[in-house]
């Protein structure tokens, strides 16, 4: 599966590039919502893991401009954090499709993302 | 007149000192940047490892990192990345982490720390044990949770609820010193990552002299939906401090019961105006028809801010009715008008 | 002894103690800023911001943009406003009764549609055309106001009237900030249990020269052009320095009025901003402040140290001379509204300390300069100058305002460092030489132009509602 991460904190973009390229997954990374984005559309890819809080665009533009687009072409997670239901319920207006809220485990994550694979097929 | 040749040989001559000292340091600085990120690049990988392989080779990163580690700098890096993983990453990883983090031996510098007199390094100590839960060294923070230094003992504070969840809350019956509203909603934050656990003593803090622990105890009252507590917090409505009347309010809004906006209505005119508006809000929530007759009573404030408030209200209570209630609200007269004419909508939307 | 060496005995004296006084003053002023900002490095080494960002138990903070014909850059910027990390917020745009497609813009891009709400004009303004929201479920947080062209004050206070918040942060709209400023800046109002926050504010930077691309800051560097680098030199002092000094002290007077946020309840009790001066900024702080001193409630006004917000400075003597010439009418109205507190022990610090200072060195240290100078001429034409003493006096002041610069410079260096390369400082330093020879004297110049047109009446914002606010008072005095 083609998957996009979204997320400016460097060190879990990298850990979460790093686990899901291991599971299989081909992975392009955005530092922020504004690269996102470009990336989005350059690439298409099947899912998209994002975080909430992101420099210039952020994640809950990101969903509102994924979903008007592309519909249900591209699957959205959203990654928040604790105590910010608010956001969620906001981001699940939107139109994003799971979130996860850190702290997270990355193995339930990848859990996740396979369900979200086998779904596609 | 003053002598101002010396001055002038000093003020020229520090300022090459200072030039000389700046450069130096500018030097150092930018060796040291081209250092942290070959460093940062060792931690990234050992950190990236131990997150995601579930039996983690400790033993091996240990062996490679072993001279590096006896630099002090080197130690805050790699404590410093191992804290903001552990906090990004629960689960197996977290484990992983924390083994990580002892078998480096790290915690050995932090007890160190943690007797400093040096109030921020004592208090990123304490904030270190609470993220990797060294929980041997409870009693050593819990004694500093009423620090006067309000940075020892809001991370002290902080600490001892990472470490023991809702019962580390007791800190609060022996706390005088004020917490702030920043501190309150970390606390607030931490409890929310534990499944809630019944508690004591929130009726001991509603009475607390100092009202910080009131408020905050009026918060969790609000967060966990005490209900069994209404008395108590009712108690706090007539509070000599206005910010805990307002908490209060709001708390009590959460968990009402047949009587509350009775009592709202009561306290309304002996009320500061902030809390005013406060009550006008929270009977948006639970206010009835029975309390329309008050609340257009109460427009003929002459405040246009109150005024917009309180229509919201009523139109909120009861939108399918507000039509009919607008002939009582003087519809056609400046400011009702545009006041009426705005709710309407809001309440369509 | 004649009345001309009298005079001139009077007029040495004179000139050499203010010189010391001068001097003793940014001493203290450089010597007491360490501890507060060291204080302050200190403490945020180890705060967690997230706790607030996306909080719903955060407080809620109004953006209030005031906008005069930036149609060019308005899209960009609101994007980049919506974006900062923060959650509880909401934007409000002013325009200003631009002249430009600004507001067809934002209604375009946006997908505005005029609302039925009712402005509660707590504050008087000129009248409201408009208040648009978005249909868009995600840009439910802006909201867009039109209004006649009253200037940046009462764009300022039509703001402040529609926000429904409990602060306001007011911001220039082509400002950058810093992804995590409104958290910087709103954390002071939740950290004092004592004395009541009223208002913060943050370091403004010089963005000319660096890259910024859609609106966000890529790479910091140092202006290439004389002008803009000096006024680097000059923030880096005024705010590393001067602000934090007088944080310490609690006797700050002015939060920048191109990003500093207000606790709204006392701003609209104290009447908002005053239209009627060039310096509304300074003014309103003062006049918050001496609110809550008369009400003797205790209170402070608050300062990060950190860069929050970068600014384009300006880089011509034409549009910098306008500007200054406006901060010293700015500050001659400011002190003339407020003279009451002059020395009034009543005002505590801001009577004693504040107000005085202000006085003597930001409002007449110009003009002290400027008859100086003209004495001078008049005492060399009669031969009465011992020309070494009045070299050597020269070179003291010069020596210690290289002094006094080097020392910001190594502040800067030892702090934040955003100029890292040895070259860039050299420059810097360099540049602090040049400033007394080069710089100095256009800003006494402009200082004087201001006191000039002051004293004609001229009517300042009158002038400013044609030209805009882009480029009005970031200003940096200390």
């Amino acid at each position: 599966m083609k998957i996009l991460i979204a997320e400016d904190d460097a060190l879990i973009l990298n850990t979460l590039e790093f686990r899901l390229k291991k599971d299989g997954h081909e992975i392009i990374t955005a530092i922020d919502g504004r690269e996102a984005l470009e990336k989005i559309e350059e690439h298409r890819p099947d899912l998209i893991i994002s975080d909430i809080m992101m420099p210039y665009v952020s994640g809950l533009e990101i969903i509102g401009t994924v979903k008007e687009k592309y519909k249900d072409e591209m699957s959205i997670i959203i990654l928040t954090t604790m105590g910010q239901e608010e956001v969620v319920l906001e981001a699940f207006e939107l139109g994003a499709d799971d979130f996860i809220s850190k702290p997270f485990s990355p193995s339930e994550l990848s859990i996740r993302i396979k369900r979200f694979a086998l779904r596609k097929k | 007149m003053i002598q101002l040749k010396p001055l002038i040989y000093l003020f020229f001559g520090t300022s090459l000192v200072l030039l000389i000292y700046m450069l130096v340091i500018l030097y150092i600085k930018n060796i040291n940047r081209e250092k942290y990120k070959r460093w940062s690049k060792i931690c990234n990988n050992i950190i990236n490892n131990t997150v995601y392989s579930d039996d983690i080779n400790v033993k091996n990163h240990q062996k490679s990192i072993e001279s590096l580690l006896l630099i002090k700098t080197f130690r805050k890096l790699i404590t410093k990345k191992i804290l903001s993983a552990t906090i990004s990453f629960s689960g197996n990883s977290n484990n992983s982490l924390r083994k990580l983090y002892l078998h480096l031996h790290l915690d050995k510098y932090v007890i160190e720390n943690l007797n400093v007199k040096n109030w921020h390094i004592k208090a990123k100590a304490i904030q270190e044990i609470g993220i990797m839960k060294l929980e041997s060294m409870y009693d050593k923070v819990y004694k500093n949770t009423n620090h006067k230094n309000e940075l020892v003992r809001a991370e002290a504070q902080i600490a001892i609820i990472k470490l023991v969840g809702f019962k580390g809350l007791k800190f609060l019956d022996s706390v005088t010193q004020p917490i702030s509203e920043w501190y309150q909603m970390i606390l607030l934050r931490e409890l929310s990552h534990f499944d809630y656990d019944s508690f004591n003593g929130v009726d001991v803090w509603l009475k607390s002299k100092n009202t910080s622990v009131v408020i905050f105890a009026l918060k969790l009252v609000d967060e966990y939906h005490l209900f069994e507590l209404y008395k108590e917090v009712e108690l706090c409505i007539y509070h000599s401090d206005e910010n805990v009347r307002q908490q209060t309010i709001k708390t009590i809004t959460k968990i009402f019961n047949n009587s509350t906006s009775n009592l709202f209505t009561k306290i309304f005119e002996s009320e500061v105006f902030s809390n005013k508006i406060v009550i006008a809000k929270s009977l948006q929530e639970i206010g009835t028809d029975d309390d329309i007759p008050f609340l257009i009573n109460q427009l003929q404030t002459e405040n246009i801010q109150l005024k917009t408030v309180l229509t919201r209200t009523i139109a909120k209570i009861n939108p399918n009715n507000f039509e009919t209630i607008c002939k009582e609200l003087n519809p056609d007269i400046y400011p009702m008008n545009l006041i009426i004419l705005q709710i309407k909508e809001e309440i369509r939307i | 002894m004649s009345w001309q060496s009298l005079f001139f005995e009077i007029f040495s004296y004179g000139i050499m103690m203010y010189s010391l006084i001068l001097i003793i003053s940014y001493i203290f002023i450089g010597v007491y800023s360490i501890g507060e900002t060291k204080h302050y490095l200190n403490k945020n080494s180890f705060t967690d911001y997230n706790a607030i960002s996306s909080s719903s138990k955060a407080p809620r903070v109004s953006i209030i943009a005031p906008a005069y014909n930036e149609g060019a850059t308005i899209i960009e910027n609101v994007r980049s406003l919506l974006s900062l990390h923060y959650n509880n917020l909401e934007l409000i745009i002013v325009n200003d009764g631009s002249k430009d497609d600004s507001l067809e813009k934002l209604i375009d891009k946006y997908d505005l549609y005029k609302t039925s709400y009712f402005v509660n004009s707590q504050i008087k303004t000129k009248p409201v055309k408009g208040v648009y929201k978005s249909r868009k479920l995600i840009y439910r947080k802006l909201i867009v106001v039109d209004k006649e062209n009253g200037g940046k004050a009462d764009a300022l206070n039509t703001g402040i009237n529609i926000s429904s918040y409990e602060y306001a942060v007011c911001v220039d709209v082509d400002c950058i900030l810093e992804q995590d400023s409104l958290l910087k800046l709103v954390k002071p109002f939740l950290e004092n249990t004592t004395k009541k926050v009223i208002a913060t504010g943050g370091v403004i930077r010089i963005a000319n020269s660096c890259v910024i691309e859609n609106g966000r800051l890529i790479q910091v560097n140092l202006p290439k052009k004389f002008l803009p680098r000096v006024q680097t030199l000059e923030y880096i002092r005024a705010f590393l320095l001067g602000r934090m000094a007088w944080s310490r002290l609690n006797g700050l007077l002015l939060i920048s009025g191109a990003f500093g946020a207000f606790d709204k309840e006392i701003a609209i009790k104290c009447g908002g901003y005053d239209t009627e001066t060039v310096g509304e900024d300074i003014e309103l702080v003062v006049r918050m402040r001496r609110y809550m001193e008369e009400l003797e409630l205790p209170y402070k006004v608050s300062f990060i140290p950190d860069p929050l917000c970068w600014t384009e400075a300006p880089d011509n003597f034409k549009i910098l001379g306008r500007q200054r010439n406006r901060w010293t009418r700015g500050t001659i109205e400011t002190l003339k509204i407020h003279k009451k507190m002059f020395f009034n022990p009543d005002y505590g610090i801001l009577g004693l300390l504040s107000y005085p200072y202000w006085f003597f060195f930001e409002f007449l240290a110009p003009i002290i300069e400027f008859f100086g100078l003209i004495s001078l001429a008049f005492f060399a034409y009669f031969g009465m100058i011992n020309w070494t003493y009045f070299i050597n006096l020269l070179l003291m002041v010069f020596s210690f305002g290289i002094l006094y610069s080097v020392f910001a410079i190594l502040m800067e260096v030892l702090t934040y460092n955003q100029y890292k390369k040895k070259s860039e400082i050299l420059k810097l330093v360099l540049t602090a030489m040049l400033e007394p020879i080069f710089f100095h004297p256009f800003v006494v110049y402009s200082a004087i132009r201001g006191n000039i047109d002051y004293l004609r009446k001229k009517k300042s914002w009158g002038e400013m509602t044609r030209t805009g606010f882009g480029t009005t008072n970031k200003t940096p005095k200390s």
